[in-house]
């Protein structure tokens, strides 16, 4: 058995994927919430993969930690860390202070200045995109920092990104996405668009679904990529990365993507879909990953170390730094 | 919770000791003016009196959503009318406060948190946790390899990352190699110092000896407020109304090390002290308390003094 570990709240990511292209999965893969984690003092033998780990709070992820050490100590198959892989903030800062990607991100809470314009703001844990516009200079970030104050939001969790340009010369964008599953790294598409924000397919023109075709079938990052998720101590997820003056930018990796969504899935099945034959190949490779990481029967794994009493109050989503 | 109580004190379930313990001794006189109340009561609280002053103490070890949650309820006796002091989604907690007073030329040390992956800029450092006040949890540490591999062993051992700061060591001791930390209370308008220790030992917690020069030297420093000031300011950047700012000195300027929301008001030492007319420090302990018992009933919005609204 595999199982696979997510919020309460978030886990139609692989409800819906077994649901639907990863059907055969569906008696294999067992999805657990943290919650229910959390309280099992016995652990089932099998493959575990520690998703959605980016909305764990610090105690939230400290309370798991002797779960996943069991599992270590068994020997199993286990995907993430939640105390050791990283989150968004801090792959960001990694990857810059390597000086892999040439832009940098603080939290608002650092006090340091973007050393260059155009900044959007985001939140540290969600993936729900930019929370600005793209903001030309210190003036324009000082005043939205003040609106979002106004609005009662948490300062704690706001992440001031710079913007990187990825268009072409002819104004198009591409955010690449591949996902690691294991051992395997697996491209998974290459969107196109006009927009800084790109969420989906914007464009559809034959040269741009020829362009992923060709990408999903080379794998040509897929080393760099592999360095990436290593660097992050994380064994699952989605990467999302673009491309600036030639150079590799990562944006994220989402430690709980959605396997395919609703719209790809209908590509899938839609046999005149340009799209459809490629991401049937996608599917394929993505449920022999997730097969292979099926060791098959063993004996239950106790939890024997005491979980820690970190708690002040139920809910601890989103918040770095403090408990 | 009553109409009656008109100071409620804000703790999380941890904590509520500080308070409880200052009321049940020396803070007697505000005890039938004070309730101190857990955030978990506070949120399940079914009625609230908005003719009552609310302290949020002890915010920083609030997480995110916490914070939001209790905001809601500070936001409706806002509304409402209550005075309240420290709120919950603007306080700056220890990184966002160092980093500031970095930023702002007020402290010669930086702070880094461990997922941030800056350098320190100079050695020794040491590593605390963000949110705790339970001071240092290495040694100093001399170089960029020696904290690597500490780094390294806190990873092997899952501690997690996240809360975790660098802090930049800066060495205050005298000639004598004795360290200073000075501490001082905000309580709504009215800042006052409260104490100098001294230690043998650059992680100050408590006194550590006494003579009747650092009595003499304590007793001129609460006399005299000498950083007011200055403390004031940093209080209001760190929109604190309530609560104990740790510093030291070093060639005459403040150097900040942390705002404690919820901070001890008097130790069991300084109340024997207190008690003992013998001690080199018992009239001052005494007017030290005095002073702070007249500041706190002033927060009051019954009282002249406190009927002023909320100071945010």
């Amino acid at each position: 058995m595999i199982y696979y570990l997510s919020t309460q709240k978030h886990a139609y990511t692989i409800v819906e994927f077994l649901a639907g292209p990863g059907e055969e999965l569906a008696d294999r893969i067992t999805p657990v919430s943290y919650r229910d984690f959390r309280a099992m003092k016995t652990l089932p033998y099998g493959a575990w993969i520690f998703s959605d780990i980016d909305r764990l709070s610090g105690s939230q992820s400290a309370q798991i930690s002797p779960h996943w050490r069991a599992l270590k100590d068994a020997g199993v198959p286990v995907l993430n860390d939640p105390i050791n892989s990283m989150r968004r903030y801090e792959l960001l800062r990694a990857l810059n202070e390597a000086g892999s990607n040439d832009f940098d991100a603080c939290l608002f809470i650092e006090h340091r200045k973007p050393t260059r314009f155009p900044v959007f703001v985001r939140k540290v844990s969600d993936h729900g995109g930019a929370r600005s516009a793209l903001l030309h200079d210190q003036a324009a970030l000082d005043a939205e920092l003040a609106r979002l104050d106004a609005e009662g939001t948490w300062p704690g969790d706001k992440l001031i990104v710079e913007f990187v340009e990825t268009a072409d010369n002819a104004g198009i964008r591409r955010k690449y996405a591949a996902l690691r599953i294991g051992n395997r790294l697996i491209p998974r598409q290459i969107l196109h668009s006009r927009e800084w924000v790109i969420k989906r397919h914007d464009l559809h023109d034959p040269e741009f679904v020829t362009e992923e075709i060709e990408y999903l079938a080379a794998n040509p990052d897929a080393e760099k990529l592999m360095a990436v998720f290593d660097l992050a101590n994380m064994q699952f997820g989605r990467i999302d990365y673009g491309f600036a003056n030639g150079r590799l930018q990562v944006f994220e990796i989402n430690a709980n993507p959605t396997i395919i969504g609703r719209r790809s899935t209908v590509a899938l099945d839609d046999p005149d879909s340009p799209r459809g034959v490629t991401y049937r190949g996608v599917m394929e490779r993505v449920i022999d990953a997730l097969a292979a990481l099926d060791i098959g029967d063993g004996p239950p794994i106790e939890v024997t170390a005491q979980i820690p009493d970190w708690n002040l109050l139920p809910d601890h989503s989103g918040s770095i730094l403090v408990p | 919770m009553g109409a009656d109580a008109l100071i409620y004190y804000l703790t999380t379930e941890k904590h509520p000791y500080t308070m409880r313990e200052f009321l049940a001794g020396l803070g007697k006189p505000l005890a039938d003016r004070v309730r101190v109340v857990v955030y978990s009561d506070f949120l399940a609280a079914k009625a609230l009196s908005a003719k009552a002053t609310y302290v949020f103490a002890d915010v920083d070890r609030l997480s995110g959503s916490q914070s939001t949650t209790v905001f809601s309820r500070w936001k409706r006796l806002a509304d409402a009318g209550a005075r309240l002091l420290n709120h919950p989604l603007r306080v700056m907690r220890r990184y966002d406060l160092l980093r500031w007073a970095r930023e702002n030329g007020i402290n010669s040390f930086d702070s880094y948190m461990v997922i941030e992956h800056r350098k320190p800029k100079r050695f020794p450092v040491f590593i605390r946790r963000a949110h705790d006040h339970e001071g240092s949890i290495s040694p100093l540490i001399r170089s960029q390899e020696e904290l690597d591999q500490v780094l390294a062993n806190m990873r092997a051992a899952h501690e997690w990352p996240g809360d975790k700061l660098i802090t930049e060591y800066i060495d205050v001791s005298d000639k004598d190699g004795v360290f200073r930390k000075y501490a001082a209370f905000r309580i709504g308008d009215t800042l006052m110092p409260r104490q100098i220790m001294a230690a043998k030992q650059w992680v100050v917690k408590r006194p550590e000896f006494d003579s009747p020069e650092l009595a003499a030297q304590e007793a001129a420093y609460l006399r005299a407020n000498p950083h007011g000031e200055l403390l004031l300011r940093i209080f209001k950047a760190a929109q604190i109304e309530y609560g104990r700012i740790d510093y030291c000195v070093v060639d005459g300027q403040p150097q900040v090390f942390e705002i404690n929301t919820n901070p001890s008001i008097i130790g069991e030492r300084s109340t024997a002290q207190v008690n003992d007319p013998n001690s080199l420090r018992g009239g001052t302990y005494r007017a030290i308390i005095q002073k702070y018992i007249e500041a706190f009933a002033a927060l009051d919005i019954g009282s002249p003094a406190g009927a002023r609204g909320s100071p945010s």
